[in-house]
């Protein structure tokens, strides 16, 4: 390139800027356009994504009905990454007054694997669920305390097992994702249920198997090998979306109507700059004819405003994806809570 | 940076007496949707290097179509054009555009500056396109020959019509042109202001000896030619 074209089109181009802001504005909107549906659509999944595994309590659970994992399928789900094994059971809860079903859910000392539980009058976690003096330790929600008329430190029967209220249970990360859990809850050891043979065969429970997983490996992949080791009866592998009733149908209309949203700004975009690159040359017409007719070059021609239209474009892409690329956070500023889909689940599926 | 007034053509059979500009039985024909329009009807027109010719006529006559032509801006529908001695009707528009690189200048009626660019840089930017080491040093110079090295930063849109066709003549006579065109180059000026322009343009044209084909309605600048000729619908007498 002769570089007195380059000087010609730098000249031009820096004499042109506030003439063509127009113009920049036309290029910011249509990148800002693609960037910002793009930005928006990413933060929307990666934000339902991280929330609907904190909801299913890891990147993926296997779950068994009536029964415990056998050594062959504890031995491969162990080999995909951290697990947190869980029971899950209706039980009679007795108090000395009051005799009510409760569900109870089994824990290990690793849950919760993702998220946070909240428990009040115990810390740590783990020590609330040891045994004490022949009693296991219970963490149970407000309405057990409620229902069963119960204060914390107070005796408990739970179907066979002693126990103590040891704390108060104030939330636990994947309590969404639980389905059919809608009574006063008990969280107790995973120690202390197997002790009162409530994981035995023939009792009736759900036993989950929460796992982190230490790859990231394609879930339907992960799926496929999973059932093909542990077999049809083998454990049910879920993932993330399937935490929720509804979330896959969610996401799916989310997807659907975001890819809308970005094929439409993806051809307002496209008009938009196509229209003021027309009117950029338009008014160029004046200055091409003279510069030919000194003696430049089709190919200088093309040269000089290519290399401005470039810049213009360089320029204006910049701003559009910039302040695209910050929507999602400007979004989250204007709009507070009811767009903070990275931190906390979208607010359909929160509770009151 | 490459010496581009090398890419210049120069044909081998130019001498100094060869016709700067020449017209043979030039005719121009246009298709408009009622019908052929002739444009001119074969005009033929010599010019040596100095000379100065002014021509006259009615709008419409053909005055600007024929510069067009001359100058390689546009094709005639017969006859020949010879520009520095090169017949025009072989060549492609870049050729064209080299021919004239540095050697052949335009004035136009309404100076057609190149607006995002300041005075200095819009007399620059033909001479380097043209390839003159120099650039700078002549772009001032010319500036200066038009009383404007006041402004040199100052762009189109700051100066007034007057002051804009002073750049358009120091932009078409920096590079010593052998040819220069001019169209109406008065024709947006006040009768102050064009005067003043057109001792500009014929004080600098002799000193640098260049071929000056003017169009003009102006009758007192057209008689400052040395050869002064008529369109009439298409016929140069």
């Amino acid at each position: 390139m002769k570089p007195a074209l380059l000087r010609i089109a730098w000249r031009e181009f820096a004499g042109s800027l506030m003439r063509f802001r127009i113009y920049l504005a036309c290029l910011g909107v249509g990148a800002f356009a693609i960037a910002a549906a793009g930005s928006t659509t990413q933060s929307f999944r990666e934000g339902v994504t991280d929330q609907a595994r904190i909801l299913l309590g890891g990147d993926v659970s296997f779950t068994l009905a009536r029964r415990t994992a056998n050594a062959e399928e504890a031995a491969y789900i162990a080999g995909l990454g951290e697990v947190s094994p869980t029971a899950m059971m209706r039980t009679m809860a007795q108090s000395t007054a009051i005799r009510k079903q409760v569900d109870m859910r089994a824990v290990d000392s690793a849950f919760p694997l993702l998220g946070e539980m909240v428990v009040e009058g115990a810390d740590p976690q783990a020590d609330a669920l040891a045994q004490r003096d022949g009693r296991w330790g219970a963490v149970v929600s407000q309405s057990f305390l409620d229902e069963l008329d119960v204060e914390i430190g107070d005796p408990i029967a739970l179907g066979t097992m002693n126990a103590y209220v040891a704390a108060k249970l104030v939330s636990e990360p994947d309590r969404l994702g639980q389905s059919g859990v809608f009574q006063p809850t008990a969280l107790v050891s995973m120690e202390a249920v197997q002790s009162a043979g409530l994981l035995d065969p023939g009792q009736l429970f759900r036993s989950t198997y929460l796992v982190r997983l230490s790859e990231d490996l394609p879930l339907d992949e992960l799926e496929d090998a999973a059932r093909e080791v542990m077999g049809e009866d083998g454990p049910r592998m879920r993932r993330p979306e399937d935490a929720v009733d509804g979330l896959q149908r969610l996401l799916d209309l989310l997807n659907s109507f975001l890819s809308v949203v970005g094929v439409a700004a993806l051809v307002a975009g496209g008009l938009g700059i196509s229209q003021a690159t027309s009117a950029f040359l338009e008014s160029r017409i004046g200055s091409i004819a003279a510069l030919k007719s000194f003696g430049a070059s089709g190919a200088d021609i093309r040269t000089i405003y290519l290399i401005q239209l470039m810049g213009l474009a360089v320029l204006g892409a910049a701003i559009g994806v910039t302040l695209g690329a910050t929507t999602p956070v400007i979004l989250e500023l204007v709009a507070g809570e009811s767009f903070r889909c990275r931190r906390r689940p979208p607010s359909i599926l929160r509770r009151s | 940076m490459p010496d581009l007034a090398n890419e210049r053509q120069f044909p081998p059979s130019e001498t100094n007496s060869t016709p700067k500009v020449q017209l043979d039985d030039v005719q121009l024909t246009l298709n408009a949707s009622s019908g052929p329009v002739e444009i001119l009807r074969g005009v033929n027109l010599t010019v040596a290097s100095g000379e100065t010719v002014a021509i006259v006529g009615p709008s419409g006559s053909g005055k600007s179509s024929m510069i067009s032509l001359a100058a390689g801006l546009e094709r005639p529908t017969s006859g020949q054009v010879r520009l520095l001695g090169q017949d025009l009707a072989p060549l492609n528009e870049d050729g064209l555009a080299r021919l004239r690189r540095g050697r052949v200048t335009m004035i136009f009626q309404s100076f057609h500056l190149l607006p995002t660019m300041s005075a200095f840089d819009n007399v620059r930017a033909p001479l380097e396109i043209s390839g003159f080491e120099d650039a700078d040093e002549l772009a001032r110079q010319a500036l200066d020959d038009v009383r404007l090295s006041h402004r040199l930063d100052h762009f189109p849109g700051q100066m007034s019509g007057g002051e804009q066709q002073r750049v358009a003549v120091a932009r078409a006579l920096a590079c010593s042109p052998e040819v220069v065109f001019a169209d109406e180059p008065t024709g947006n000026l006040d009768t102050e202001t064009g005067a003043h322009v057109a001792d500009l343009l014929f004080d600098i044209a002799a000193k640098r000896r260049a071929a000056l084909i003017l169009v003009t309605h102006d009758s007192d600048l057209a008689n400052r030619a040395g050869r002064v000729l008529t369109m009439q619908k298409g016929v140069l007498s």
